[in-house]
């Protein structure tokens, strides 16, 4: 190869960086000619190698590299304090003393201040003979006198003699880090918060930052000490606990904790503990190894043979928290058992114990056991005001635990005659079933324990008020002042006088003028409700519930039919239904109520642009009173308004007025379907709401008897996880779905499984396995039925019988016929 | 993880009534307003002990954690007063040249 390839071919090495085979390339161009650009050229080569080698800790490499710079370089060489740094860590002594003789003043206290430092610390510790190869005449010289001098007057503890040596070094000093460390050593005894914040002053680039460290670790104590010290060499270790004053025992423990990797084992923080025990404190090393057999139960005989044995309970109480700590609550719960099991052996002294387990125990279990849990507890501790709450809460749930709810409420009157919380409760139980005077009598028992306390007096009110109105309809007029003046001394405020008022105009009508008292109604109804349909629907009640002609009460009222209620008005009809549901509780009379207002309900609703809470207020209180023609119609426009499973809960709730039976499979769809989008947004209420449904119809479906194959194999109903259906019909509007389910639900009354296989196998060739893949599948005909149900209703939804066919797999090849026996 | 008693400054055997002041006095020192965090850990650890049932149930059902960083705590609490003397100095000056 020529002379300029070569040279093209050594640069482009050198600018790609492979300086070892640019290296090569050069000395065969300088052993054919002389050239002062191939000498830099090399030279730069040689001293990239070296920096390389160094980078990889090859000193001895870099040196050699270095000293082939310098003979193909000019001086002033660069990179001169590397070289010695290198020399230093290949530990070269002879090379050292040359190679510091040739520093000048300039290089030492000027352009080298790294390697400065580095001398600095050297001379000071291991290698004072550094200092004569150095330039005597040099700044450097100078502040190590002043170091000397200052570390002198430390030894002959003359603190004050130290300082002032140390403060005529200069900031810029090659000994400025040593200065901090020795004044954060002196601040040591004084004030290690000092020490710290002067350790912080050290750069991480500074020679002197791992004494730096090691004095830092040197303040600290405890644990922050353990896991510091644990990362040093043992001669540092050795260092710091002498410095510290660490006694044997703690050194030993330092140096077995020393032996093991962090994070610690289970076992090995047990077996120290058991170890250290007199170092850790008897006390805390007895806790921390009870707690530790939670999650290393296998140092429970090492356990017992340091701290004495472990009675039987205590070993099931630990077990049975493990267990709870590892969310296993079926072995907690043997354990917990267990544990009562060793109580109760214990005899007398216990029962406090065991009614907090039987409790906690239960808190984990479904109702009915629950329920007996707590009954149970109330054995060993009768006075749990909580626990008998719990109970009639549970009793109270439920209509056909009425007479439990019963029994339990006058053991808790009984228990706690003079208890607010269950006094309330009693009130509430008589109101709803009409036992007003003693509604009255609990009520009272609470005005005398409290007298401000207004639910109570609100209940006396009520109570005299539906008593009144009893009255009246029974024509005992007589008696009827006497409750309305009883209730009128309650003085509860401006909406209870007019109720009086109410009332004395309905006595007026009843038993004196009547057109007086016609008048009077209407001017206090008219009073009491700011428009014509709260008005009307009062009167109506008022009317109802007294006995009294509505038709003519209502005539005095302005007419209500082409009224629109506002949001605040709306607010009030709701009121006033929830107040007299509460009252009365009588559905019939609320509907027949609402009969009268239900066309401006309805045009109010379409028409009013209410805010979505509102309704859904209005929604919950019709499904109280369940009064499922108007829950339908709200449900219906809000679904369209906003599409949530809250409304179309409503809509399916309403449709088959809150009987789950009569779900149709397509309403089951939509339930399912909107159930997993109220997971999605999180909405508990709706997803609640319709759990609640979807169980009580498979509760309604399940095949009698066979109800522990159910709970032997898991539900009987079809894996929803599979949905067919849905991958068929998921894209199809609400809207339409409801109208396609209303036709399929009417075909499926006239058309069988065989029949619908002799129509499709008019349309589509005769297919022999149809039949048996609708006995197999039973989804399959409902699929089948819903395209027909759109077929016959003219929509086009985008799926043909043989799209369901396809979906379920049904060939027309026929097959043996799989009888099982 | 210190025990309601600890946090309390309580003994394991106080009654009520010595609960209660050791809560208040604590109560004073940190408010609500003043520390909110403070004051919901001495509101807790009172809850959890403030009668019989309650430190009946604390006993109970609470494992106290297996805080080996506070056995080192306690193990490693070097309470004597530091003092760098010079040859120690010069040890930690070789110490940190020889790794």
């Amino acid at each position: 190869m020529d002379r300029q390839s070569l040279e093209r071919q050594a640069a482009s090495q050198l600018n790609a960086g492979k300086y070892k085979d640019a290296i090569e390339l050069y000395k065969k161009l300088l052993r054919g000619a002389d050239s002062s650009d191939w000498q830099r050229q090399l030279a730069f080569c040689y001293l990239q190698r070296a920096k390389a080698f160094a980078l990889k800790a090859m000193f001895k490499e870099a040196l050699v590299m270095w000293e082939n710079y310098r003979e193909h370089a000019q001086p002033p060489y660069e990179n001169y304090d590397h070289y010695l740094i290198w020399l230093i860590q290949s530990r070269n002594l002879a090379k050292i003393q040359i190679a510091l003789k040739q520093l000048t003043v300039q290089q030492l206290d000027k352009d080298y201040p790294e390697l400065a430092a580095v001398l600095g610390l050297l001379i000071l510790t291991e290698h004072p003979e550094f200092e004569q190869a150095l330039p005597q005449d040099s700044a450097f010289i100078a502040h190590l006198k002043i170091v000397k001098t200052a570390l002198q007057a430390y030894r002959d503890n003359d603190l004050d003699g130290m300082d002032s040596a140390l403060k005529q070094l200069p900031y810029r000093s090659a000994f400025r880090d040593f200065r901090t460390l020795l004044k954060a050593g002196i601040a040591l005894s004084n004030s290690p918060a000092d020490t710290t914040s002067l350790l912080g002053k050290i750069p991480a680039n500074s020679p002197y930052l791992r004494a730096a460290r090691l004095l830092l670790a040197c303040t600290l104590k405890g644990a922050a000490l353990a896991h510091e010290i644990l990362k040093l060499s043992p001669p540092q270790r050795r260092l710091i606990g002498e410095i510290i004053g660490l006694n044997k025992q703690q050194f030993e423990l330092v140096e077995s904790l020393s032996r093991q990797k962090e994070p610690f084992a289970d076992k090995l923080k047990f077996n120290l503990a058991l170890q250290f025990q007199s170092l850790f404190g008897p006390e805390s090393a007895q806790r921390f190894c009870f707690a530790a057999l939670a999650t290393y139960p296998a140092g429970r005989r090492d356990c017992e043979k340091a701290f004495g044995a472990i009675d039987e309970f205590e070993a099931n109480r630990l077990k049975a928290l493990a267990c709870e700590g590892e969310n296993n609550d079926y072995d907690a719960e043997y354990y917990w058992k267990q544990a009562v099991r060793a109580l109760t052996q214990k005899g007398a002294g216990n029962d406090l114990r065991i009614a907090l387990i039987l409790r906690h125990i239960a808190q984990k279990q479904p109702a009915p056991e629950q329920i007996s849990l707590l009954i149970e507890s109330l054995e060993h501790d009768p006075d749990d005001k909580d626990c008998y709450l719990q109970i009639l809460q549970h009793y109270g749930q439920h209509p056909e635990t009425t007479d439990s709810y019963k029994e339990w409420l006058a053991k808790s009157i009984d228990k706690f005659p003079q208890d607010i919380e269950v006094l309330t409760l009693a009130v509430q139980a008589a109101t709803r079933s009409k036992a007003y005077k003693k509604a009255i009598q609990y009520a009272l028992k609470i005005v005398q324990i409290d007298p401000l306390n207004t639910f109570a007096k609100q209940v006396i009110f009520s109570s005299h008020i539906a008593h009144a109105r009893r009255l009246l309809k029974t024509k005992k007029h007589h008696l009827v002042e006497s409750e309305i003046e009883q209730a009128e001394a309650l003085k509860l405020g401006k909406n209870y006088s007019q109720q009086i008022h109410l009332m004395r105009a309905l006595l007026c009508f009843a038993a004196g003028d009547k057109q007086q008292g016609l008048t009077a109604i209407a001017e206090v109804l008219n009073k009491l409700n700011a428009d014509p349909v709260n008005a009307c629907f009062q009167g109506t009640i008022e009317a109802q519930l007294t006995g009294l002609p509505v038709a003519t009460l209502l005539r005095e009222l302005p007419p209500a039919r082409e009224q629109l209620l506002s949001a605040a008005e709306l607010t009030r009809l709701i009121r006033l239904i929830t107040q007299y549901s509460q009252e009365d509780g009588n559905q019939e009379l609320l509907h027949k109520a609402l009969d009268k207002i239900k066309a401006p309900l309805k045009q109010s609703v379409l028409k009013q642009h209410y805010d979505e809470n509102l309704l859904l207020t209005l929604c919950q209180t019709l499904d109280t009173i369940k009064h499922f023609e108007l829950l339908r119609h709200c449900a219906k426009w809000a679904q369209a308004r906003w599409h949530k499973p809250i409304w179309v809960y409503y809509q399916v709730y309403a449709e088959t007025n809150g009987k789950p039976e009569e779900i149709s499979y397509i309403h089951r769809l939509r339930l399912m379907a909107n159930l997993d989008k109220a997971r999605e947004d999180n909405d508990q209420r709706a997803r609640m709401l319709i759990e609640q449904y979807l169980d009580r119809y498979h509760e309604a479906h399940t095949p009698v008897g066979l109800d522990f194959l159910g709970d032997l194999f898991g539900s009987n109903e079809p894996d929803d996880s599979i949905d067919f259906i849905g991958q068929l019909f998921g894209h199809l509007p609400e809207e339409v779905f409801r109208k396609i389910d209303q036709k399929a639900d009417a075909l499926v009354k006239k058309t069988s499984p065989e029949r619908l296989v002799q129509e499709l196998n008019k349309i589509g060739g005769n297919n022999s396995n149809l039949l048996l893949a609708m006995m197999k599948e039973p989804d399959l005909f409902a699929a089948l039925m819903i395209v027909k149900a759109a077929n016959e209703l003219g929509m086009d939804i985008g799926v043909a019988f043989k799209d369901v066919l396809e979906c379920f797999a049904v060939d027309k090849a026929p097959k043996s016929f799989p009888f099982p026996f | 993880m210190k025990t309601p008693y600890e946090i309390l400054g309580v003994a394991a055997d106080a009654g009520d009534a010595e609960i209660k002041l050791a809560y208040l006095q604590k109560v004073k020192d940190s408010p609500p307003d003043r520390d909110p965090e403070k004051f919901q850990t001495l509101h807790s650890a009172y809850e959890s002990i403030k009668d019989n049932k309650s430190r009946v149930s604390h006993a109970l059902f609470h494992v106290p954690a297996s805080d080996f960083d506070a056995l080192l705590d306690e193990a490693l609490d070097t309470m004597q007063t530091l003092r760098l003397e010079p040859e120690q100095f010069d040890k930690l000056l070789r110490a940190g040249i020889d790794d």
